[in-house]
C-alpha cells in the first residue's frame, strides 16, 4: 500500500506525491531544505519521502548538484530512522539489517534518474529491502552448521602447508584484533582469498556465502587489510 | 518439476497479507525453492510484524546513528560521483530507445514515437515535467529537444501508428493524447495543462 492508502500498480506518482512535488516547485532552495527537514507527517510543509526521492534526482539531473546533495541528507536521515524503527526488535542484528537495506536504497537513489517504485511506495520498498537483508541473515543462521568434506591426501608441492601457515597467521591476527566471533569468521573468509567477493557466473562467492552486500564486503576487506598492515607494522617494530 | 523463476517473494507476501496460497505452484517447487519460499515467509512475517509494532514518531537518532547517517550519505555521494558518463541529454533523447523505455508507464508506443519524432505541438508545462521525470532528464533538456524540427528518426521501424493522421506532419498534442492509450491519470493531468 502507498502512503495515502491506495495500492498503486502503475509506475507514476500517486496523487499525494504529485501534490507535494507541485507545491515544492514554488519554494526557494532554502524553503525546500527547511521543508525537507520536517519529519512529522502531520506538520505543515511536510514532504513525503517518495517526493523527496524525486526532488533529489530532479535537482541532480538539472545540474543543481549542491541542492540535490543537501536534500539527500534529510531523506537519508528519514529513511534510516524508519528502517531503524522497523528493525529495533531484531537485537544486535538490527545494525546490519538497517545498513544493508539502506545501501540497497542508496544504490537505487544514486544510479537511477527516472521514476521507480521508491517514488511511489517508498516505505514498502524500504521494508522489502529489510526483508531481503533479513532473509540473507536467516539463511546464514540456517547454514552456519554446514560441515565441509574431508581433505584428501595429495602431493601439492607444499601449497597446503603454505596455506595452513597463512591461515594460522590470519587466525592469530583475527584473535588478537577482532572482538566478535562473527567478525573473525568474516575476516578469515574474506582475507583467505579463497573466494571472490562477487562472481555471479561462478558456483560460489562471498556475497552468496555470507549473505552480505558486495559493498559491505568490499568495505570490510579494506578494514581487514588495514588491520593486517597495522599488525605487520607492529611486528616489525 | 520446478516452475521457471517463480516469484517466491510475491507468493509469500500474498499469503501473509491476503491469505492467498497458490497450491499448484508450490506443488511444483523443488526442495531448494521450498527452502527459499520458507525464508521469504519468515522474512516477510518478521519484518511486517516488527513494522506494525514500530513507533515511528518517537525515533530519535543518537550520536552513533547520526554518524551512520553521515557515513551513508558519504556512500551515496561516492556512488553518484562514480556514475559513468551517459552522454549528453540531447543524444539520449534523440534515441527512440530512450522514449520506448518509458512505455510501461505511458503504455502507448506509437504516441511515444510521435513525441520522439517531435511531431506533437502544444505540450503543457506539467506534461513536460512528467516526461522529464519519467525519462530521468531535466525539463529544460526535454523542452529543448521537443522544440527542434519535426521528423527526427522518422525512418524508425516503429512508425506504425494505427490512428495517425496521414499528413506526415505535426499534430496537436491534445488531439493525439485524447485518442491515445496513455493512462487516464496522465490524460487528465496533461489535458488540463496550460501549453
Amino acid at each position: 500500500m502507498s502512503e495515502d492508502g491506495s495500492d498503486p500498480e502503475e509506475l507514476f506518482h500517486p496523487a499525494f506525491v504529485a501534490r507535494a512535488l507541485e507545491w515544492a516547485e514554488q519554494l526557494t532552495p532554502e524553503e525546500l531544505l527547511a521543508a525537507a527537514k520536517i519529519d512529522q507527517k502531520s506538520a505543515s510543509g511536510y514532504i513525503p519521502e517518495a517526493a523527496l526521492v524525486r526532488l533529489v534526482r530532479r535537482h541532480r539531473v538539472e545540474g543543481a548538484k549542491e541542492l540535490s546533495d543537501r536534500l539527500s541528507h534529510p531523506l537519508i536521515m528519514r529513511a534510516y530512522a524508519f528502517a531503524h524503527a522497523v528493525c529495533k526488535k531484531f537485537g544486535h542484528e538490527q545494525r546490519e539489517l538497517v545498513h544493508e537495506a539502506m545501501i540497497a536504497f542508496l544504490d537505487d537513489l544514486a544510479k537511477n534518474d527516472s521514476i521507480d517504485w521508491w517514488e511511489i511506495t517508498f516505505h514498502r520498498e524500504l521494508k522489502n529491502r529489510i526483508k531481503d537483508a533479513y532473509r540473507r541473515l536467516f539463511k546464514r543462521h540456517r547454514n552456519r552448521s554446514v560441515t565441509f568434506g574431508e581433505e584428501h591426501e595429495r602431493s601439492d608441492g607444499g601449497m597446503c602447508a603454505a596455506r595452513l601457515a597463512r591461515d594460522a597467521s590470519l587466525a592469530a591476527i583475527a584473535e588478537k584484533y577482532l572482538k566478535t566471533p562473527e567478525r573473525r569468521r568474516l575476516f578469515m573468509l574474506i582475507m583467505s582469498g579463497d573466494l571472490p567477493i562477487e562472481a555471479p557466473d561462478g558456483s560460489e562467492d562471498l556475497v552468496r556465502l555470507t549473505g552480505k552486500a558486495k559493498s559491505t564486503l568490499a568495505g570490510l576487506k579494506q578494514q581487514f587489510t588495514r588491520i593486517i598492515q597495522d599488525a605487520l607494522a607492529e611486528k616489525e617494530l | 518439476m520446478t516452475k521457471a523463476n517463480p516469484d517466491l517473494g510475491s507468493l509469500a507476501e500474498k499469503f501473509i497479507e491476503q491469505g492467498l496460497w497458490d497450491a499448484e505452484l508450490v506443488a511444483q517447487l523443488d526442495d531448494a525453492a521450498i527452502d527459499e519460499l520458507f525464508e521469504h515467509l519468515v522474512a516477510h512475517s518478521a519484518v511486517e510484524t516488527a513494522a506494525a509494532a514500530a513507533d515511528f514518531e518517537s525515533v530519535v537518532l543518537d550520536d552513533e546513528q547520526q554518524a551512520a547517517v553521515l557515513s551513508l550519505q558519504s556512500y551515496y555521494l561516492g556512488e553518484v560521483a562514480r556514475r559513468p558518463e551517459a552522454g549528453s541529454a540531447e543524444q539520449q533523447l534523440a534515441r527512440p530507445s530512450t522514449w520506448l523505455a518509458i512505455e510501461p508507464a505511458v503504455r502507448d508506443r506509437d504516441f511515444l514515437i510521435r513525441l520522439q519524432q517531435r511531431r506533437l505541438r502544444g505540450l503543457g508545462q506539467r506534461c513536460l515535467r512528467d516526461l522529464a521525470d519519467l525519462l530521468g532528464q531535466s525539463r529544460t533538456a526535454v523542452r529543448d529537444f521537443l522544440a527542434g524540427p519535426p521528423g527526427y528518426g522518422l525512418a524508425t521501424a516503429e512508425n506504425r501508428n494505427r490512428g495517425k493522421p496521414q499528413d506526415e506532419g505535426t499534430e496537436e498534442f491534445a488531439a493525439a493524447l485524447t485518442r491515445s492509450e496513455v493512462p487516464d491519470v496522465f490524460k487528465r493531468r496533461w489535458l488540463e495543462d496550460e501549453p
